[in-house]
């Protein structure tokens, strides 16, 4: 099978030895950035995009991948141990992983979320093994028409499917959108939205916005609320207490199966993150249970679903980002963004001309996610111990790799700048419920959804109509319009904890 | 919820701002070339853009008339403090150089938070100092100076 061929030059790919440093580095912020409540994934890989620029764009993309599924790994830990989910994904991790812990479970708890992740992930590797040369050749016979209507469907279909006002997330999404307009018209040569700054020519960097909605924002919106870590002694897990009963095995393998399922098709979507994933497949494990009442008390089933569909998703979310270059959550915007800084079209072709790129990132997974297993079970004591770093000598650290951060890319004080004004704005959308995610979506997709807006009507002589005539774009359209007529009428009376009055 | 008194003013104020960029974004995206459907110019898709913006915002305006909620607790203090050191930072650190601008930096953050100690702040401005020169300046070779400008 061709499959074997992909893999074997992926592993070729991925165990040189700057990968390999790469995948542990990456892993290991990841993990740190998880266990620290209040730092999430997409503030730690927006703090690590500029150093990526010294990278090869493999190594770049697998670090910044590590650091995405690292930080699922990670919070589980936080929420087993202090009931402090470091990112949504494992807020229900909590729900039955700390009830465990208190129970004097904790040892088996992590273990088992470990390996259900391990297994998790493993899953949609191979799935991603499967379909990506599939869903590739399938994008590559796309035009512009095509991609205009299959950006708009996963932009809209990433508002519509999250959680909130959906009126919010497209505001945002447009908001990015126009964002992306920001500098040289490639076109024409007109400077546009620059405001006559010679430093916007080249637009917005995407390093300056992230870190800006996500990590200044984020600061800003957690600094007093300073969360007090219980005491927790690190010794108390020991070698010993991390074996599971043989009751506990057997009662994960179908949840972990099933979440493993529930995570993959999830994580494809756009916009139903690994978060919606870990929350479905708990539902689900309820629904499926002898005994229900058991949940929320420490069954084991609560934790290992979950994780396990988590990571699942995490993993999934890169096949349409990767092979149809759409992605599905502001992480996988991100990776695009970063492809794009290194001169990498996002897109079907980099299958084909970035084969060792693409297959080398997959497998380099499998190998993060061994080290994870490696890395999270002894260093547990560790982990524990970061817990303890106080949020007031945090929060200067993360505001000074910040600082210099957006400062190193293009070595300019008005980037700093920027990024405390998109940090404002970001606290400000926090507040007021504006979902930040579907902005840089917007952002990131902003210019390629342009480019071909124009080269489609241009090859259509200025017919609109080519967007309904092309078949495959017609059923785009129509399932976006499906998907946004269905959020509508669901809005009124249906969404209690909504806020309403 | 005990939140404080709730009001429309808030949801309003975020769909004000939204039709206040779009309609900056009409005005500027009007200056340039608008072209036609076949040729679009620079002008056309962020005209298109601005305008559903405006757009998005006003049916934002209505519903929150309709609707009302209030702010979260908003921290001040931290967060003028965390802003008034991101500032200091980005005017020192082209003249004066990284180490003064981290100091000042890691200073001002500090004393934001509930409980600031000098120690402890020196010991953070001082370990991220020496990490700059050796990760930023020596091993990267970034164009940034310890001390003093170019």
């Amino acid at each position: 099978m061709d499959m074997f061929a992909n893999l074997a030059l992926g592993f070729e790919t991925a165990l040189t030895i700057e990968n390999l440093l790469a995948c542990l580095l990456g892993v290991t912020l990841g993990t740190f950035v998880g266990v620290l409540p209040g730092i999430g994934p997409l503030a730690g890989i927006s703090l690590l995009l500029p150093i990526t620029f010294y990278l090869e764009p493999t190594a770049a993309l697998v670090m910044l991948a590590g650091i995405y599924y690292g930080a699922q790994y990670g919070s589980s830990t936080s929420s087993i141990l202090l009931n402090l989910p470091g990112t949504a994904a494992s807020a229900v991790i909590c729900l039955d992983g700390y009830p465990m812990a208190k129970a004097g479970r904790s040892g088996a708890a992590l273990f088992l979320t470990t390996i259900a992740s391990f297994l998790g992930g493993s899953f949609a590797i191979i799935l991603m093994g499967i379909f990506a040369p599939v869903l590739a050749a399938a994008a590559l016979n796309f035009g512009p028409v095509e991609y205009v209507s299959m950006m708009v469907l996963g932009l809209l279909a990433a508002t519509m499917l999250s959680t909130g006002s959906q009126l919010k997330g497209i505001a945002m999404v447009v908001t990015g959108l126009l964002l992306g307009v920001v500098g040289i018209d490639v076109n024409s040569g007109v400077s546009r939205f620059t405001f006559g700054s010679l430093h916007l020519l080249d637009g917005l960097s995407v390093v300056v916005l992230a870190m800006g909605l996500f990590g200044i924002s984020e600061i800003l919106f957690n600094l007093g609320s300073a969360q007090k870590a219980p005491p927790l002694d690190a010794r108390s897990i020991t070698w010993k207490s991390l074996v599971p009963t043989r009751s506990e095995m057997r009662a994960s393998w179908m949840p972990i199966l099933r979440g493993s399922w529930v995570g993959a098709v999830i994580g494809i979507l756009p916009g139903a993150g690994a978060s919606i994933a870990s929350f479905l497949s708990y539902a689900l494990e309820k629904r499926v249970a002898k005994d229900p009442s058991r949940f929320g008390k420490g069954a084991v089933e609560g934790v290992a679903a979950p994780e396990a569909a988590n990571n699942s998703s995490a993993q999934a979310a890169f096949i349409p980002t990767l092979t149809l270059g759409i992605p599905g959550n502001a992480v996988m915007a991100l990776m695009l963004g970063a492809l794009v800084i290194h001169g990498i079209t996002p897109g079907p072709r980099i299958l084909i001309d970035q084969a060792s790129l693409f297959w080398g990132l997959v497998a380099s997974f499998w190998i993060g996610n061994v080290l994870l297993v490696v890395l999270n079970l002894p260093l547990i004591g560790i982990w524990v111990r970061i817990l303890a770093i106080p949020y007031h000598i945090l929060v200067p650290i993360i505001l000074f790799f910040i600082c210099t951060g957006v400062f190193s890319v293009s070595n300019s004080h008005i980037n700093i700048f920027l990024v405390l004004g998109f940090g404002i704005l970001g606290y400000g959308m926090q507040l007021l419920k504006y979902p930040a995610a579907p902005l840089l979506l917007g952002f990131i997709l902003g210019p390629l959804m342009e480019e071909n807006l124009r080269r489609a009507l241009l090859l259509s002589r200025g017919d609109p109509m080519t967007f309904i005539q092309s078949p495959l774009s017609a059923t785009f359209l129509a399932i976006t319009v499906v998907l946004v007529v269905l959020t509508l009428r669901r809005k009124p009376g249906s969404k209690p904890n909504e806020q309403g009055t | 919820m005990n939140n404080p008194p709730n009001s429309y003013l808030p949801e309003l104020s975020g769909a004000v701002f939204l039709i206040f960029v779009g309609s900056l974004g009409a005005f500027l995206a009007s200056g340039y070339r608008i072209g036609s459907l076949i040729s679009m110019g620079p002008g056309f898709y962020p005209l298109i853009l601005s305008v559903l913006l405006i757009g998005l915002g006003i049916a934002l305006a209505i519903q929150s008339l309709r609707t009302t909620s209030a702010l979260g607790k908003i921290k001040l203090k931290g967060g003028l403090f965390a802003v008034a050191g991101v500032l200091s930072f980005s005017l020192l650190i082209a003249p004066a150089g990284v180490v003064p601008a981290t100091f000042a930096l890691v200073f001002l953050t500090s004393m934001g938070g509930d409980k600031w100690r000098f120690l402890s702040a020196l010991l953070v401005s001082i370990s991220l100092s020496l990490f700059s020169a050796f990760i930023f300046v020596a091993a990267l070779g970034l164009p940034i100076t310890l001390f003093g400008g170019h």
